[in-house]
C-alpha cells in the first residue's frame, strides 16, 4: 500500500517523544523511493493518454493519477514533519546542553542534521553577541533563579578553587559552601556540587 | 573578649566578609548552625562549613583554610582551650567563639580582640581577676634593666640592698604565683555546660526580627538535649522553658499564610518521661525508658510484674499496649496521659511529668522535642559504621528540615533499637554485678565482644547509658552511701589501635551536672605516666590505651581518696 512507509515514519516519532532515536536512513530512502516510483506511474498514464485518445479509458486514468498524487503528497508531508520534528528536538538539545552535543545523541544525527545544528550555534552565538555591549548569555538562567547566592556540597575533593572577585576556596569532600550562584553553576554541571535545596 | 552588642559586633561587622563557620559534632551545634545559616543567608554572607570533633580535627581544618579565610566562628568547639596558642594563629585572623562548654579559657576570656566570645560575661561564673592570673611582662623587664642600671653606677654600695629587694620582690612574685596556681585551679575544677548555643543564636535572630517558628523548633531541641543528657540542672531548664514558651505564643500569634497552609504549630505541653512513646507501643516504651525502668527497677521479674500491674490499672489490656500508639484506640490514647500521672504516686513515678514542646505539621506529622533529640542522635551516632561523620552531619541536617520526613521516620526507629541496648546492657551490668565498687567510685567496663558494645563508643550514647547506669546502681544497691559515689563507663574506642573512652559523671546525691573527672583524669594519666590524648572538648570524656587502664583506675583510686 502507498503511503504505509511514511505512516512508519511518523510512528516511530510518536513513539519516542522528547528523545531523538537514530536517523532512520533507509525508511527515508525508501520513502524518497515510493514518490519517485509514484511520479512514474504519473508519467507513464500522461505518456500513454497522448497516443490513445480513447476516451473509455480516461475515466480509470483520471483516478490512477490522483491516487498516485495523493500517495505522493502524503509522503511528502510524512518526511516534512519527521525532520521537522527532530530539528525542534535538536533546538531543545542545543539550549539544554549548549553548543557543544554529547556523544551519545552525535550518532543518532544524520550529516545534514550535524550541519545545521552548528549553523543554529552559530546564529545563535552571534545574535547573543549582538545584545547589549558585551553581549548576553540567553542559555544560563532559563528559569528566573529565585536567589542569587545557594548552598552547595561538595561531593569530592576537588582542591582549590579561585571564583571570581579573586578569592579561594578550598573545596573539600562533604564540606557545605554558601556563593553566589553564577559561581557555583558550572561546578553544579561538572557534578562536582551538589544543590541543596 | 565579649563581645557586648551580638548584633552590631557579630552580625553587622561579618557582613560582606567570608566566613569559616566550624561546627562541634553534636546536637546543639547542629540546631545553633542551621539558625546561623538562615542568618547568615538575609545578609548574602558567604560561608564554608565543616565539621570538626575534636581538637585534632578543628587543628586540621584551621590548618586548612587559615590562608583563605580570615574570619573563624566556632560553635561548641574551641571555647575551652587557648584557641590562638592551640592552632598558630596569625595575628590577622579573628575568631569568633560560641561555646556552651564550660569553663572558658582565660586567655579566650582576656584576649586583645583576636578571639571574641559570643556568649555572656554573665554566663561563666567565678572567673578570676586579669591581674591575679597574667602579669604585664613589659613591667617586668622594664623592672629588671632599671636594676641593671642602677646596678653599674652604684655597684658596691646598693648591692646589698638590692639583694634584699630582689628576695622581697621574689617572695612577693612567689605569693602571687601561689596564689594564681590556686585560682586557676578552682576556675577550671569544674567542667559544665552553660546555655545552649542554639538559644543564644536564636536570641540574635529574634534580635533582628528574623524569627520563626523552625528557627525556634531548633532552640528547644537544643535546650531538650542539654536536659535529656543531663548536662544541665532542671532548675535551669526550667528557667529557659519560660523564654521559649513567651517567643512559642508570640510567634503562634503572627501566623502567616504559609503557616495556615501548613498549619505548622508548636504548642507547650505537659509530657511524660518516657522515650518516643508517640511512635512506638505503650509497653516498650515503658519498659525501655530510663525513668520507669529505674523507678520501678524493670530489669527484675519483680519490676516486669510491676509493669503489667501498673497497665492493669490503667485499664489498658496488653493487646492495646503492645501495638503501636498510633493504632491504639482513640479513647484510651487520650487517657493514657492522664491515667498515667493519676497511678504515678502509686507506682513512684512522681515527676514523670515535665514540660516540654510539641510540633504539629500537616494533620498526621506530630513530634515531641525529645523524639527528634533521640532522632539525631540516631542518626549521628548509630548509623553503618563505614560513613563518615561529614555525611552523617549532612544526613543530620536534613533530619531536621521538614521535607524530609523519612529520613526522621528511619531515624526513630533507629533510636527504639538504641533504648533497647541501653535497657539490655544496663540489666546485665546489673545481673553480673559488673558494676564494680573501687572506694572513692563505681566503674562499670564494657568489654569488647559484648552486646552492641562499638555503639557505646559515642559521646551521646554513653553518657546516657552512664546516667542510667548509675541510677539503676543506686536503685539497687544496698550500700547507703552509693548516692554519693560518682560513676566512671569505659567503653572500647578504637580495637585497632587499642584505645578505650571513659566517662566520668558526677554521684547521684549532689544533683549537679558540674564535673570534676576533667582534672582528675589529667592528674591521674600523669601520674602514671601514660600517652593519654584527650582530643574531646568536654573533658569529662578522656581516652588512653586499654593495656593502661588498670593501672589508670589504680592511679584514680589513690588520687581520689
Amino acid at each position: 500500500m502507498y503511503g504505509e512507509k511514511g505512516f512508519a515514519l511518523i510512528k516511530e516519532l510518536s513513539r519516542c517523544k522528547e528523545t531523538l532515536p537514530p536517523y532512520n536512513t533507509d525508511l527515508v530512502n525508501a520513502v524518497s523511493n515510493e514518490i519517485k516510483q509514484l511520479l512514474e506511474q504519473i508519467k507513464d498514464a500522461q505518456s500513454t493518454s497522448d497516443n490513445e485518445s480513447a476516451l473509455v479509458t480516461a475515466g480509470s486514468k483520471i483516478s490512477t493519477i490522483t491516487i498516485a498524487h495523493a500517495g505522493i503528497k502524503r509522503n511528502l508531508r510524512c518526511l516534512l514533519s519527521y525532520h521537522y520534528n527532530r530539528i525542534k528536538c535538536l533546538r531543545t538539545m542545543r539550549w539544554e546542553f549548549g553548543s557543544i552535543l554529547p556523544a551519545d545523541i552525535k550518532v543518532n544525527l544524520s550529516a545534514e542534521e550535524i550541519e545545521w545544528f552548528s549553523k543554529y550555534s552559530q546564529m545563535l552565538a552571534s545574535y547573543m553577541r549582538s545584545i547589549g555591549d558585551e553581549g548576553v548569555n540567553l542559555a544560563i538562567d532559563m528559569k528566573p533563579p529565585k536567589a542569587l547566592y545557594i548552598e552547595v556540597r561538595c561531593l569530592v575533593d576537588y582542591g582549590r578553587f579561585e571564583l571570581t572577585d579573586g578569592s579561594v576556596l578550598l573545596l573539600k569532600k562533604d564540606s557545605r559552601h554558601y556563593l553566589p550562584r553564577s559561581e557555583c553553576e558550572e561546578l553544579i554541571r561538572q557534578g562536582v556540587f551538589q544543590h541543596i535545596v | 573578649m565579649y563581645v557586648d552588642d551580638i548584633k552590631q559586633d557579630f552580625y553587622e561587622f561579618l557582613s560582606g566578609k567570608r566566613i569559616f563557620l566550624i561546627i562541634h559534632y553534636d546536637i546543639d551545634s547542629i540546631c545553633a548552625c542551621k539558625i546561623l545559616q538562615s542568618l547568615l543567608r538575609y545578609k548574602h554572607i558567604l560561608y564554608t562549613l565543616s565539621v570538626v570533633r575534636g581538637i585534632e580535627d578543628l587543628k586540621t581544618a584551621y590548618r586548612e583554610n587559615c590562608n583563605d579565610v580570615k574570619y573563624f566562628v566556632l560553635i561548641n568547639c574551641g571555647g575551652t582551650v587557648d584557641i590562638v596558642e592551640e592552632l598558630e594563629a596569625e595575628e590577622d585572623i579573628t575568631f569568633f567563639i560560641l561555646d556552651s562548654h564550660r569553663p572558658t579559657d582565660l586567655c579566650n576570656i582576656y584576649s586583645n580582640g583576636q578571639v571574641r566570645l559570643l556568649s555572656t560575661a554573665e554566663e561563666d561564673v567565678a572567673v578570676p581577676d586579669f591581674h591575679d592570673v597574667f602579669k604585664e611582662e613589659s613591667d617586668e623587664e622594664d623592672d629588671e634593666e632599671e636594676v641593671d642600671d642602677s646596678d653599674g653606677e652604684t655597684r658596691a654600695a646598693k648591692r646589698r640592698r638590692l639583694g634584699e629587694e630582689e628576695i622581697v620582690k621574689r617572695r612577693e612574685r612567689r605569693l602571687w604565683e601561689d596564689n594564681r596556681n590556686k585560682l586557676l585551679f578552682e576556675y577550671s575544677q569544674f567542667t559544665y555546660y552553660a546555655r545552649a548555643s542554639a538559644i543564644r543564636i536564636f536570641d540574635l535572630a529574634w534580635k533582628l526580627n528574623k524569627d520563626d517558628k523552625d528557627l525556634l523548633w531548633l532552640a528547644i531541641i537544643a535546650l531538650t538535649e542539654q536536659m535529656l543528657l543531663g548536662k544541665i540542672e532542671d532548675s535551669q531548664y526550667t528557667l529557659e522553658v519560660g523564654p521559649l514558651q513567651s517567643h512559642a505564643t508570640r510567634l503562634h500569634n503572627r501566623t502567616n499564610d504559609t503557616d495556615v497552609l501548613t498549619s505548622l504549630k508548636i504548642t507547650f505541653e505537659k509530657d511524660l518521661r518516657l522515650t518516643l512513646y508517640r511512635h512506638w507501643s505503650v509497653e516498650s516504651s515503658l519498659k525501655y525508658s530510663m525513668f520507669p525502668a529505674v523507678k520501678m527497677k524493670l530489669w527484675s521479674l519483680k519490676g516486669d510484674k510491676k509493669l503489667n500491674e501498673l497497665l492493669a490499672d490503667m485499664g489498658f489490656p496488653l493487646i492495646q499496649s503492645r501495638q503501636a500508639f498510633k493504632s491504639m484506640d482513640l479513647q484510651l490514647r487520650k487517657e493514657f496521659h492522664e491515667s498515667l500521672e493519676k497511678l504515678s504516686e502509686k507506682y513512684g513515678l512522681q515527676d514523670i511529668v515535665y514540660a516540654s514542646f510539641i510540633l504539629q505539621y500537616g494533620y498526621r506529622s506530630k513530634y515531641c522535642a525529645s523524639d527528634i533529640v533521640f532522632a539525631l542522635m540516631a542518626i549521628l551516632e548509630s548509623s553503618p559504621r563505614d560513613k563518615k561523620p561529614e555525611e552523617l552531619f549532612n544526613l543530620a541536617l536534613d533530619c531536621l528540615s521538614r521535607s524530609k520526613k523519612e529520613v526522621l521516620d528511619g531515624a526513630i526507629e533507629r533510636a527504639k533499637v538504641i533504648a533497647k541496648t541501653l535497657f539490655k546492657t544496663v540489666q546485665s551490668a546489673l545481673d553480673m554485678k559488673q558494676i564494680i565498687n573501687a572506694g572513692p567510685f563505681v566503674y562499670y567496663i564494657i568489654q569488647e565482644g559484648c552486646l552492641d558494645w562499638y555503639m557505646f563508643s559515642h559521646q551521646h550514647i554513653l553518657s546516657l547509658l552512664s546516667h542510667f547506669l548509675l541510677r539503676a546502681y543506686v536503685a539497687m544497691s544496698r550500700n547507703r552511701k552509693a548516692s554519693t559515689l560518682p560513676l566512671i563507663v569505659s567503653a572500647p574506642k578504637n580495637i585497632e589501635t587499642g584505645t578505650c573512652i571513659l566517662l566520668g559523671i558526677p554521684p547521684l546525691g549532689e544533683n549537679s551536672p558540674k564535673n570534676f573527672f576533667g582534672k582528675a583524669f589529667e592528674q591521674a594519666a600523669e601520674r602514671i605516666n601514660c600517652d593519654a590524648t584527650c582530643d574531646f572538648f568536654d573533658t569529662s570524656y578522656f581516652e588512653i590505651h586499654t593495656k593502661d587502664r588498670t593501672r589508670f583506675f589504680d592511679a584514680l583510686t589513690a588520687l581520689l581518696s
